[in-house]
């Protein structure tokens, strides 16, 4: 057998706290409960990037848990076997699981910044594998720190080692966490969703970094993730999770170029985001909203803050799709914020040319309608998720229970879902059908714009599509203007009639979608359309791949 | 191991006795609170005196549950009011902020710098014992803890993306407060109600240990320690039948009160994206 990891038929349950066995021995027997996992076999061989993807809920976190033998409370391991280099660690006493944790093994998560403690700096956290898994103490571990935040490639990595969790922006806690899990000198890096909340020029440093340290040390690397075009690009191998399933496996090229099975083919599909549509450029229609030269500053302590948005002037026209891209900090949110009147502007009008916005708090109250990036945080879980649909229609005082009943129906079954779910409580939906119901209560107020803020990122890839497809048919039936706000250019592109680019709270670029993604005119418009892993983009529109990755296939 | 059903049937059933012991005692004292026989001064337990007499013949258990009712209703109701009351201004605070907060949030430091008991014992002292101004003494301050953790909850309940979704899509502030943000406060709101009876009982009890509490002859557990004190020796279940029942009655409520917390911060671990986010104070 080769070294690395190698997990067989491992299955993995969920046991309600009254149907686990008092005196449960871990017997192979009692296989009862809800199944996660149902037998799933992977290996990583040293120097191997495996590309775990599934859609949410397929199993794919709990994998990486149970490797690490740390899966939550109710979620038991039912049998099979995971070894590494000879370890089993599955049967491996906690002593033994804890040198394998930071040590041979390093985790990447998809929040970093919630995994650093935020009391303590970057360095201290950074000296405790050192202590721990390699021995070293004082001001050895202080340089190797050093040594590891400049090779994640922090410029002044002494200033990071000093600095505070939230000092880093999104992206440096992330490379702070890569520096973190190589500190152990691990074997094996196991990164869960480590770029899925970060912007495409973060996200293939990200990538390019873990893959470094595949190539010069070696390292094997599980890389799990539910967008299959972020990796393909650097994977040997994909391994597609369905329901607990592994449902297709093999080398990186064979499995995009000919998927086999019904969920890899919507995976795929869901990642081509072809902007098939003709753009109609609505130069004559008039503006619903215009933004002149906005400014918002949040007042910081002690340092000069730059503007959240400086001098910002646009306009969104009736019945269009206005994208508005950027990284993170760019200002987006704020723009969407400052739109709706959640935060008033510092200087500059806003103005909306419908309804009434004479009472100056925002643009048009409830004509422009917002929906958040994450759908859990937008309901209320204490409240049933009629009562959070019915909640904004009650200040008209015009209707009565039956008619919002009804209405709150046919809107429901206008966003494709079922008017049964609402006597439930949001933490019994998933995240694309809160992301829907979050659309349908906006709807309910009758808007005729609707931004997006970030609405399909904290979705997988294939629930990410059918989001957007709702919002293009909500557009074409309800003449609704929509302003997409989103890191993500394929959405952006897929979306968008124009696109305005947004760079350090300034306006940077405003064009049409395809002028912009053809010849991008701004340097920093330039480095984002160049950072969208063309290659990946290539393969994916083409379902083929370049004659020099179909001749490395074994 | 706090949540063995065992101890939360224990503490209720405990609770249950005392309050419902307390409330009859007109009709259940085996004599009048007040009857005094100096031939049976400082009786130990028997029959006649089940927990014995104190030092002017009076029934220990009869005065025990006729003090109970003065000890348990101030220190509800200062906990009642104290909690509304904390409740309102920590809310307050959180939604209006500027310079309402500000003034609020530096009166409440100011209170909290203040012993608690000094300053319960000015306000007795100026206005004169009795049942009303020992419950404004126990409220002017009692408010701040109450107010702080409300303050704290809300502003990040207020921060939420259910909140911001509610302003945008224009639900008054009335739901806003009431619907949203305090439901999420009740949890931990609770369990602090829970500590802060136990301490206004043993305030209660201390005030009138000091004398400033009840007057005689009505009496209360804490009037019935100073009391039995010179006694200790010769009648040590005068002092010890109060001392128990005040502990056992604190440490049954807080346990409860604790409980009652984290079984309403359960449903909202139904949504694993929010849990734990509001779960303990």
């Amino acid at each position: 057998m080769p070294e690395g990891l190698v997990v067989e038929h491992l299955h993995v349950s969920h046991r309600a706290p009254e149907a686990a066995p008092g005196s449960g021995t871990g017997s192979a027997g009692g296989r009862g409960g809800h199944p996660i996992l149902s037998g799933v076999d992977l290996a990583v061989a040293p120097g191997e990037f495996v590309a775990l993807v599934g859609a949410s809920g397929s199993g794919k976190t709990m994998t990486a848990m149970s490797v690490l033998g740390l899966l939550p409370p109710q979620v038991h391991l039912d049998g099979g076997t995971i070894r590494l280099g000879g370890t089993d660690l599955a049967r491996a006493r906690e002593t033994e699981l804890n040198r394998v944790r930071g040590g041979r093994i390093g985790m990447l998560y998809q929040q970093p910044k919630r995994m650093f403690n935020p009391r303590r700096t970057v360095g201290s956290h950074l000296r405790e594998p050192l202590k721990l898994h390699g021995g070293l103490r004082g001001a050895r571990a202080g340089a190797r720190a050093l040594e590891l935040l400049a090779e994640v490639g922090f410029e002044d990595p002494r200033w990071c080692a000093r600095a505070h969790p939230h000092q880093l922006s999104g992206g440096m806690a992330q490379r702070a966490m890569v520096a973190l899990a190589l500190a152990g000198r691990p074997e094996l890096l196991l990164a869960d969703e480590p770029t899925s909340a970060l912007d495409t020029v973060l996200e293939r440093q990200i990538l390019e970094l873990i893959d470094r340290e595949r190539r010069d040390r070696g390292v094997g690397i599980l890389y799990i993730t539910h967008n299959l075009a972020t990796v393909s690009a650097y994977a040997d191998r994909v391994m597609v999770m369905d329901t607990g399933h592994i449902v297709e496996s093999g080398p990186a090229g064979a499995v995009l170029n000919a998927p086999q099975s019904a969920c890899t083919k919507a995976l795929l599909d869901a990642a081509a985001l072809n902007p098939a549509r003709t753009a109609p450029s609505a130069t004559e229609a008039r503006p619903v909203v215009v933004l002149d030269s906005i400014t918002k500053r949040f007042p910081s302590n002690g340092r000069e803050a730059r503007p959240a948005v400086d001098q910002v002037s646009l306009d969104l026209r009736e019945g269009e799709i206005l994208g508005v891209l950027g990284q993170s900090g760019s200002g987006k949110s704020t723009l969407a914020r400052l739109i709706v009147g959640l935060e008033t502007p510092d200087s500059g009008r806003i103005t909306g040319t419908l309804g009434a916005d004479a009472d100056g708090t925002g643009a048009a109250g409830s004509h422009v309608q917002l929906v958040f990036q994450d759908p859990h945080d937008s309901f209320d879980p204490r409240m049933r998720l009629r009562t959070s649909l019915e909640a904004p229609l009650l200040r008209r005082r015009d209707t009565t229970s039956e008619q919002r009943r009804m209405r709150i129906h046919e809107v429901v079954q206008e966003v494709g879902l079922d008017p049964g779910l609402l006597d439930g409580f949001p933490g019994q939906c998933s995240g694309g059908q809160l992301q829907r119901l979050t659309i349908a209560r906006a709807l309910l107020l009758e808007p005729t714009v609707l931004i997006c803020d970030e609405a399909t990122s904290a979705l997988d890839a294939v629930t990410q599509r059918t989001v957007l497809d709702l919002l293009l048919r909500l557009h074409r039936n309800r003449r609704l203007s929509l302003v997409m706000i989103s890191h993500d250019l394929s959405v952006i592109r897929y979306m968008s009639h124009r696109v305005a680019v947004l760079f350090q709270g300034r306006l940077v670029e405003l064009a049409e979608t395809e002028d912009l993604f053809t010849g991008p005119r701004h340097e920093h418009s330039k480095q984002l359309v160049a950072a969208a892993l063309p290659r990946v983009c290539a393969i994916l529109d083409a379902h083929r791949l370049p004659q020099e990755q179909v001749d490395a296939l074994p | 191991m706090r949540d063995r059903p065992v101890f939360v049937r224990a503490a209720t059933g405990i609770l249950v006795l005392v309050v419902v012991a307390v409330a009859a005692s007109p009709w259940i004292a085996p004599s009048s609170p007040a009857e005094q026989d100096l031939a049976a001064r400082l009786l130990p337990p028997g029959s006649a005196h089940w927990l014995g007499t104190d030092h002017l013949g009076r029934d220990t258990l009869s005065r025990l549950l006729d003090g109970g009712r003065f000890s348990l209703v101030i220190a509800s109701l200062a906990t009642l009011l104290t909690g509304v009351i904390g409740t309102g201004i920590g809310v307050l605070s959180a939604r209006r902020r500027g310079w309402l907060d500000e003034v609020l949030t530096r009166t409440n430091d100011v209170l909290l710098a203040l012993p608690e008991m000094v300053v319960a014992l000015f306000l007795v002292a100026v206005l004169g014992p009795g049942f009303l101004s020992l419950v404004l003494a126990l409220t002017v301050t009692g408010w701040t803890p109450f107010a702080r953790l409300a303050r704290a909850l809300a502003y990040d309940v207020s921060a939420r993306g259910f909140v911001e979704s509610a302003r945008v899509l224009g639900c008054s502030t009335t739901f806003i407060v009431f619907r949203h943000i305090l439901p999420h406060l009740a949890g931990p709101l609770l369990g602090q109600a829970a500590l802060r009876f136990g301490q206004f009982l043993i305030t209660v009890g201390a005030l009138s240990y000091l004398g400033l509490g009840v007057q005689p002859p009505q009496s209360d557990w804490g009037s019935m320690l100073a009391a039995a004190q010179p006694y200790a020796a010769r009648a040590p279940v005068g002092i010890l039948a109060p001392g128990l029942v005040v502990f056992t009655v604190a440490l049954c409520v807080t346990f409860l009160g604790q409980r009652l917390a984290r079984m309403s911060s359960t449903r909202m671990v139904l949504n694993p994206a929010s849990s734990g986010a509001v779960a303990d104070a």
